[in-house]
């Protein structure tokens, strides 16, 4: 079956390898039903970037006909969990693209520890914040698919030799005494009250079910989305380089091979990955390295500091919504006129994968129209057993949000 | 990329004078080596040599999507490198 990554670039590429991620849900037993539509090599917040045309959310708003986006990057994967059409599906999270669009579509969605999953297989965006993991309809068929889906990996050096536990044994047990960190500054301006509200009824739940709440501060948190957007382009247009029309995927004939490249390239890339890798090589390139790559890498070690002081300080969890709003529209005009706008979709979800930390994804409630809305809770390093802990008692309280077939 | 700043003072005794001024010669050495090992660097292809046309090239080494380097463990690279590149 072909591996395209949605773009026109991998047109007909058949791999003769299986990544590790999937080869381990293999070997225990799951089966492949297909491989579903994306944002062109993960890069988009709303799956319209596809090469495909755009997945369309099995939610709509109350009394509404309006075909609304399942968020992306792995809106393929969230829509067709939250359409019942699988149990469970992989996805890749570089800034939020597993739990944004489990937030939209009323799906859990988890992020684990960067090195958690081999990323061996994978198609690479942004490889030091790629993380594979599961898109499932609750937390428990998310805790047996990571356990199944991490691994170290002798082909990935950055995966790590840990035990990985049996996050479904860790389900249903006490939150009694733990420390939730509530994040000052993820209260945005003009964030939508309905998102405020969700998230007050987090705290309280949390508070119910015996934690303590405690205000946090993060204070680099507002330079994350700037920085991310120097740091992800940058690894993609390394990544990148290699589709050149050459050994596999779309070849455009030219007058040479130079001009074979460009036009490849030119014909094979939709317009935000062109976008992307022009940002990347802006960055990368001498006079500019210093002032931007090398200054996003630093605001990187600042946001992993705030993280890092916050747990030290006895944090166990940090609770914070996981998007901005509720699924939009296919074709929003606000959002495809100005990117920016598109990428403050993944406000509160790339701070978590600048700092390598776990974050999961879990609904919480509908909005007034009726659509699924989504918390993020963050986890330490290695510690996604909390977050499932903690995701189970929220799943608990707000219960099951299924979207009614319409289709 | 990031740019080289030579502080050292210069000694006067070296410079020879030219019809614009003085200058100091550098001299810079870029060494080329290549280490007698079975396989590549990042890959474990072989490194024979008068093999057939892309006979010893792996799946990384093709930059097949998603395939990832892994440097090769042999003490027997890292020792001379350390040597070339410190």
């Amino acid at each position: 079956m072909c591996t395209q990554a949605a773009s026109h670039i991998l047109n007909g590429f058949k791999p003769k390898y299986e990544s590790t991620v999937t080869q381990n849900l293999w070997n225990d037993g799951a089966v492949m039903l297909g491989k579903l539509n994306m944002d062109e090599f993960a890069m988009g917040s709303s799956n319209e970037t596809s090469f495909y045309g755009p997945v369309v959310n099995p939610w709509r708003a109350t009394g509404s006909k309006e075909n609304l986006v399942p968020g992306g990057s792995s809106g393929g994967s969230s829509a067709a969990v939250a359409a019942h059409i699988c149990a469970g599906a992989t996805a890749t999270d570089t800034g939020g693209s597993i739990r944004q669009p489990a937030a939209f579509t009323g799906t859990v969605g988890i992020k684990p520890t960067y090195g958690r999953c081999s990323r061996w297989g994978i198609a690479a965006f942004a490889s030091s914040l790629d993380q594979a993991g599961p898109i499932t309809r609750d937390v428990r068929d998310a805790a047996i698919m990571l356990k199944s889906m991490a691994s170290v990996d002798d082909k990935d050096t950055t995966s790590v030799d840990l035990p990985v536990p049996d996050y479904e044994a860790a389900l249903g047990g006490t939150i009694k005494g733990m420390k939730i960190g509530i994040p000052a500054e993820y209260k945005v301006d003009g964030m939508d009250p309905e998102i405020v509200t969700l998230w007050e009824q987090g705290i309280a739940w949390l508070k119910d079910a015996g934690a303590e709440i405690v205000n946090i501060s993060l204070p680099h948190t507002k330079y994350a989305l700037p920085a991310y957007y120097i740091v992800a382009p940058a690894e993609a247009s390394s990544n990148l380089a290699r589709y050149d029309g050459v050994k596999y995927g779309l070849r455009v004939p030219g007058k040479d091979i130079t001009d074979m490249y460009e036009q490849t390239r030119a014909k094979g890339f939709g317009a935000e990955v062109k976008r992307r890798i022009m940002i990347g090589t802006y960055v990368l390139s001498a006079g500019y390295y210093d002032a931007y790559y090398l200054q996003a890498q630093k605001v990187r070690t600042l946001i992993k500091n705030d993280f890092e002081n916050a747990f030290a300080a006895g944090v166990d969890a940090i609770l914070t919504p996981a998007t901005p709003s509720a699924a939009f529209a296919i074709g929003d005009k606000a959002m495809i006129d100005d990117p920016v706008q598109m990428y403050l979709n993944d406000v509160f979800t790339v701070t978590v994968n600048m700092a390598g930390l776990p974050g999961i994804a879990v609904p919480a409630g509908l909005s007034s129209t009726g659509l699924p809305l989504g918390l993020q809770l963050i986890g330490k390093p290695f510690d996604e057993v909390t977050l499932f802990k903690t995701a189970n008692v929220i799943e608990k309280a707000a219960g099951k949000f299924v979207a009614a077939k319409w289709w | 990329m990031t740019a080289l700043v030579d502080t050292r003072t210069t000694d006067p005794k070296r410079l020879i004078p030219g019809a614009t001024g003085d200058w100091e010669v550098i001299i810079g050495l870029e060494v080329h080596a290549q280490v007698t090992s079975q396989s590549k660097l990042f890959s474990g292809s072989s490194t024979k040599f008068g093999a057939e046309p892309n006979a010893n090239v792996s799946l990384v080494d093709a930059a097949m999507p998603g395939m990832l380097p892994v440097i090769n463990r042999k003490n027997a690279w890292r020792k001379p490198y350390a040597r070339v590149l410190g």
